[in-house]
C-alpha cells in the first residue's frame, strides 16, 4: 500500500537529455508483442479446412474487425487498414486481460503506451485525410462553419488524442489500483478474484474495442 | 499552522484542480450518455444501420466531451504548473 | 480556543461520515423511487404480471441501494477507524472520504434507478423476454454503479494512506480537492449510463431478437460516457498519491 503510484525505472545520459525508461512496460510491452507472434505464427501454420484452437480465435478476431472495417470505411482503404485495426485490438485486448495473471502488469497502466497508440491514430487519420481530400480541402475544413472557429476546431482534434488515450489508461490504472486496495484491506480473501474478473476481463475487453473503434471512427470521419 | 503566501496559492490552485474536473465531469457524462441512449433507441428501431449510428454516436460523443478535456487540461495545469 | 490532535481529528470524520451517508442516501432513493414509480405504472395496465414485475424492480433496486450501501459503509469506517495516532492532517482526508464516497453515489444511484424502470416497462410490453430484460439491466445498471466504485476506492485511499505529519495549506486542499474531484466527477457519468441502459432495456423489450446488438452499442455508449469520470479519478490519484 505503500508503494502505490511508484514505478521501476531505468534512467540514463544520453546526448544531453536525462532519458527515464518505465522498465516493466517496456518488459511487458515485448512480452505481449512476443505472444501475439507466437498466436499469429500458431494460427497461420497449417490453414486447413478443419481449423486448430489458434485458427479458429484467428479467424474470429479477422471476420469480426473486417466486417467493422469494411462498414466504416470503403472497400479499398478497408483493405488497407484492417490490418491495423485488427492488430491493435488484439494488442489491447491481450494486454489488458493479461493484469489477471500474477506478477504480471497491464503497458496499458502506462499512460506513455496508450498516449503513444492515441498519437499513432492521430496521425494516421490525418495523413488519410490529407490524401483522400487534398490538402486544399483538408486545411478548408477548419474554417468551417466560420473562420475564427479555426482555434477551437484544432483543439477539438487534439482534444481526441488525450480523451481517447486517458480513458484507455485511466480505466486499466484505476481497475488495478482498486484490485491492489481491496486486495490490502481483506488480506487477499473471497473479493479480488470477482474484481480481477470484473476489472481485467469485462472492462478490458470493452475498452480495447471501444479505443480500437473510436480509432477506425476518427479514420472514417477523415475520409469523408 | 505557519501559512505562507505561496503555500496559500498553491493549495489553492490544488483544491480549484479538483473542483475543476469534479464539475466539469458532470455535463459530458450526462451529455454523452444521453446520446448513448438515443443510439440505443436507434439502433432499436433500425438494426440493419448499426455500423452508421455507432459511428454517429461516437463522433456526437467526441464533440460533447471536449469539455471535459478542457477541465483536465485545467486541472492538469493548476497541479502541475501553478507554482 | 484550543483544540486537541484527536479532536480535530475527530471532527473532521464525523462531518465526513455526515456527507458520505447523506449525499448517498439522495441518489439512492431518487432512482428506487424511479424503479418503483414505472413498476407501479406498468401494474395499473398489466395486473397478472404482479410477480414478474416486483421481482425485476426488488432486484434493481437493489443495484441502486448498493451506492447507499457504499456510503453507510464509508461512514461507520469513519466513525470508527481514527484513532489518536493520526496526524492532524487527516481530519481533512476524512472529510475529503466523506465527501467523495456521498458525492459520487448521487449519480449512480440515479444512474442504476433509470434501467430499473424501464425493465419493469419493457416485462409489461413483452413478458417472454423477462430474463433477457433483468439481465441487461442488471450489466447496465453495473456498468453504471463503477464511477460509485471509483468514489468508493478514493474513500479508502483516503481514509488509510499514511499521510505526513506536517500541516500544510497545500496538503490540506489536495486532500480535500480529490474527494471534490472523484465525487463531483462521478455524478454526470453515473446519471449518463443509466440514461444510456434505460433506453437499451427497453428497445430490446421491443424487439428481443436485437438485444445482442444492443447490448454492444449500450457497452461502447456506456464506456464513452464514463470517460470523464475516469479522468476525475486520474486527477484525483494524482492529488492524493502526489502529495
Amino acid at each position: 500500500m505503500e508503494g502505490l503510484g511508484e514505478v521501476a525505472t531505468w534512467e540514463m545520459d544520453m546526448a544531453g537529455w536525462h532519458l527515464v525508461f518505465n522498465a516493466t512496460t517496456i518488459m511487458m510491452t515485448l512480452v505481449i508483442v512476443a505472444l501475439l507472434l507466437l498466436f499469429g505464427w500458431q494460427a497461420a501454420r497449417k490453414r486447413a479446412p478443419v481449423p486448430n484452437l489458434f485458427q479458429v480465435v484467428g479467424e474470429l478476431f479477422v471476420v469480426t474487425f473486417w466486417g467493422l472495417t469494411r462498414d466504416a470505411l470503403d472497400e479499398k482503404l478497408a483493405k488497407k487498414y484492417f490490418p491495423l485495426i485488427c492488430s491493435l485490438f488484439m494488442f489491447l485486448v491481450l494486454s489488458n486481460w493479461i493484469g489477471i495473471i500474477p506478477w504480471m502488469e497491464e503497458p496499458t497502466k502506462d499512460l506513455n503506451t496508450t498516449l503513444g497508440l492515441g498519437i499513432m491514430g492521430f496521425f494516421i487519420a490525418h495523413f488519410c485525410g490529407i490524401q483522400a481530400k487534398g490538402l486544399k480541402a483538408y486545411v478548408k475544413q477548419y474554417f468551417e462553419p466560420m473562420f475564427f472557429m479555426m482555434p477551437l476546431n484544432v483543439i477539438g482534434e487534439i482534444a481526441k488524442v488525450v480523451s481517447i488515450s486517458f480513458r484507455l489508461y485511466g480505466n486499466i490504472m484505476g481497475g488495478s489500483i482498486i484490485i491492489l486496495v481491496v486486495t490490502y484491506l481483506v488480506y487477499g480473501l473471497l473479493l479480488p478474484p470477482f474484481l480481477n474478473a470484473f476489472f481485467g476481463l469485462f472492462v478490458g475487453t470493452v475498452q480495447a474495442f471501444v479505443f480500437t473503434m473510436l480509432t477506425l471512427v476518427y479514420i472514417s470521419v477523415q475520409v469523408r | 499552522m505557519d501559512m505562507s503566501g505561496a503555500d496559500f496559492v498553491r493549495g489553492m490552485a490544488l483544491l480549484g484542480a479538483g473542483i475543476a474536473m469534479g464539475l466539469g465531469a458532470i455535463g459530458p457524462g450526462v451529455g454523452e450518455g444521453y446520446a448513448a441512449g438515443k443510439a440505443c433507441e436507434a439502433v432499436g428501431r433500425k438494426p440493419e444501420e448499426a455500423g452508421l449510428l455507432t459511428r454517429t454516436m461516437l463522433v456526437g460523443q467526441a464533440v460533447s466531451e471536449s469539455t471535459g478535456i478542457y477541465s483536465l487540461v485545467v486541472a492538469l495545469l493548476l497541479m502541475f504548473v501553478v507554482k | 480556543m484550543t483544540w486537541e490532535n484527536f479532536e480535530m481529528i475527530r471532527a473532521g470524520a464525523v462531518l465526513g461520515a455526515g456527507f458520505s451517508v447523506g449525499f448517498a442516501a439522495i441518489g439512492a432513493a431518487v432512482g428506487e423511487g424511479y424503479a418503483a414509480g414505472k413498476a407501479s405504472q406498468t401494474l395499473a395496465y398489466r395486473p397478472e404480471l404482479s410477480g414478474d414485475v416486483l421481482k425485476t424492480m426488488l432486484v434493481g433496486q437493489a443495484v441502486a441501494e448498493t451506492a447507499g450501501i457504499f456510503g453507510l459503509v464509508i461512514a461507520m469506517l469513519l466513525l470508527f477507524t481514527p484513532n489518536a495516532a493520526q496526524p492532524t492532517i487527516a481530519a481533512w482526508a476524512f472529510l475529503g472520504a466523506g465527501l467523495a464516497m456521498g458525492l459520487s453515489a448521487i449519480g449512480c444511484g440515479i444512474g442504476a434507478g433509470l434501467p430499473a424502470g424501464s425493465a419493469c416497462l419493457g416485462i409489461g410490453r413483452q413478458p417472454s423476454a423477462s430474463a433477457q430484460l433483468t439481465t441487461l439491466m442488471l450489466i447496465g445498471a453495473g456498468v453504471a454503479q463503477s464511477t460509485a466504485i471509483y468514489g468508493f476506492l478514493i474513500a479508502l485511499l483516503l481514509l488509510f494512506k499514511k499521510l505526513p505529519d506536517v500541516v500544510s495549506m497545500p496538503g490540506i486542499c489536495a486532500l480535500v480537492g480529490a474527494g471534490l474531484a472523484m465525487g463531483f466527477g462521478a455524478i454526470g457519468p453515473g446519471i449518463g449510463e443509466g440514461i444510456a441502459a434505460e433506453n437499451a432495456v427497453y428497445q430490446v423489450a421491443r424487439n428481443p431478437e436485437n438485444g445482442t446488438l444492443l447490448t454492444r452499442t449500450m457497452l461502447v455508449g456506456q464506456a464513452v460516457a464514463e470517460s470523464t469520470g475516469i479522468y476525475s479519478l486520474v486527477i484525483a490519484l494524482l492529488l492524493i498519491l502526489g502529495t
